[in-house]
């Protein structure tokens, strides 16, 4: 009798219903009259026949009856609890991106492909750390003259995947004999060398082109050896730089009004909810709602107002000698500097003003150039 | 030989009545109806005759496929021919 169950049957005619009990095949013990009714013991596959006849109370349920109970009563609950549930197990375990952090394309394609053939691509299943590393190695084996080192880490639903492409060193470039020579026109104002002939002193004209240091090295007019010249030439550079001003200059000004908005981006593409109410502002965002590529965040709408103001011309000249400063200094390296600079040309006009300046600078101007040696030379 | 039968036939088959009277219970076994059921008066069906049982606050106890248990004051217990 595990599967038994004691219920309380409401009758007023208790004997006859235990005759009808007899009828219908359902057997009971432990019966006990009681008022309104009595209480007995069952199978519990039975209830459901009694049920159909009479009031009844369930007093006390087997374990088995009870989770059956439990589960027809919440079946709807224990329905969307278990279909989240696995919705949460299937999304935690899906990939929906693969970013492959490389600049070189044909490395990008390279293991873009290597990946999609070990099944880790856009929409499949995320893979264990043993399978991740087996991949990797397949991949650094397979392409060990072209990647250097790889590295595949989950990120979220994403994989990013960091590469570092191998270098090969072109034997070709690194030929042994050159020279130093004038990468453009100037004064040479300093040269040291470790290798090779100087041929040009401090303070001469050079021309683009000419060999400052050579890389052979002679005796007379022989010549005893061949290197390649090493050493850096300073020179004076000239520069005619021009630049134009504009005389009014517009000022952003925040007038502290500040407005909400609601912003919805999918991928790379925004759309604001509401129309703004402001004409200039500048946005900050908070993110409300994020799920897979769509964004729901809440916009700052911080108003400005754009307020023009006329410079004096001493105040533009001002800003054009930054301008050209910044202009060389671009060209410059840390080594070089500008020595001097001298307006050459100013023309004031009704909204800019024209200035063109004559700037030296001091530059390296060395650049190492490769050469044969003469047939009859080599041994 | 017809005993060697009944015997064989009653051990396989198990269709012997056995109705026990205690003081306040009445056991019966291989029983097939109850006919009657009431506080005075109790009548079950055998596959032989009926028990006719008579006294005061007679209530079935237990109701099971071969067995009945009827608890009370029996006064009368009577065996009847159909």
């Amino acid at each position: 009798m595990n599967d038994s169950s004691k219920i309380k049957i409401y009758s007023n005619v208790p004997n006859h219903t235990l005759l009808r009990l007899q009828c219908l095949n359902i057997y009971c013990w432990n019966i006990n009259f009681t008022k309104g009714g009595i209480i007995l013991n069952l199978n519990s596959k039975d209830i459901n026949k009694i049920k159909k006849y009479y009031k009844i109370r369930i007093l006390e349920l087997n374990f088995s009856s009870r989770v059956k109970l439990f589960l027809k009563k919440n079946y709807i609950n224990i329905s969307i609890f278990s279909l989240a549930f696995l919705l949460y197990i299937f999304f935690s375990n899906l990939i929906i991106d693969v970013k492959i952090i490389s600049n070189n394309e044909e490395i990008r394609k390279i293991i873009s492909d290597s990946l999609e053939k070990h099944h880790i691509s856009h929409l499949s299943l995320k893979k264990d750390y043993e399978y991740l590393s087996k991949v990797k190695e397949d991949i650094l084996t397979k392409y060990k003259d072209k990647i250097e080192w790889l590295e595949i880490e989950p990120h979220g639903l994403t994989y990013v995947v960091k590469v570092t492409e191998k270098i090969m060193r072109d034997d070709e470039e690194s030929t042994p004999y050159c020279h130093i020579i004038a990468a453009k026109e100037g004064i040479i104002t300093k040269i040291t060398n470790s290798q090779g002939e100087v041929l040009k002193s401090e303070n001469s004209h050079v021309n683009k082109g000419d060999i400052i240091i050579s890389g052979i090295i002679k005796a007379g007019e022989e010549d005893k050896g061949y290197t390649c010249a090493q050493g850096k030439v300073y020179a004076e550079v000239w520069y005619t730089v021009s630049v134009s001003i504009p005389l009014y200059e517009e000022e952003k000004i925040y007038t502290g009004k500040t407005r909400y908005n609601l912003k919805y981006t999918n991928g790379n593409t925004d759309y604001t909810i509401f129309k703004s109410r402001l004409k200039y502002h500048d946005d900050q965002d908070y993110k409300l709602i994020s799920l897979l590529s769509h964004d729901l965040s809440l916009v700052k709408e911080k108003e400005y107002i754009i307020k023009e103001n006329k410079l004096s011309e001493e105040e533009a000249l001002v800003k054009a000698n930054l301008l050209i400063s910044e202009k060389i200094n671009l060209k410059l390296t840390e080594e070089e500097k500008i020595l001097y600079k001298k307006v050459l040309k100013k023309n004031v006009n009704d909204s800019t003003i024209d200035i063109e300046a004559f700037v030296v600078a001091e530059e390296i101007i060395g650049e190492e150039i490769t050469y044969t040696i003469p047939l009859e030379r080599v041994e | 030989m017809v005993n060697i039968y009944n015997n064989i036939r009653n051990f396989l088959i198990d269709e012997n009545v056995l109705v026990a009277v205690f003081n306040n219970y009445i056991y019966i076994y291989n029983y097939q109806k109850i006919n009657k059921l009431n506080n005075e008066e109790v009548i079950i069906k055998t596959n032989s005759n009926l028990v006719i049982i008579q006294g005061k606050e007679l209530k079935l106890k237990k109701l099971m496929p071969s067995e009945i248990i009827i608890s009370g004051a029996p006064s009368k217990v009577e065996f009847k021919n159909e």
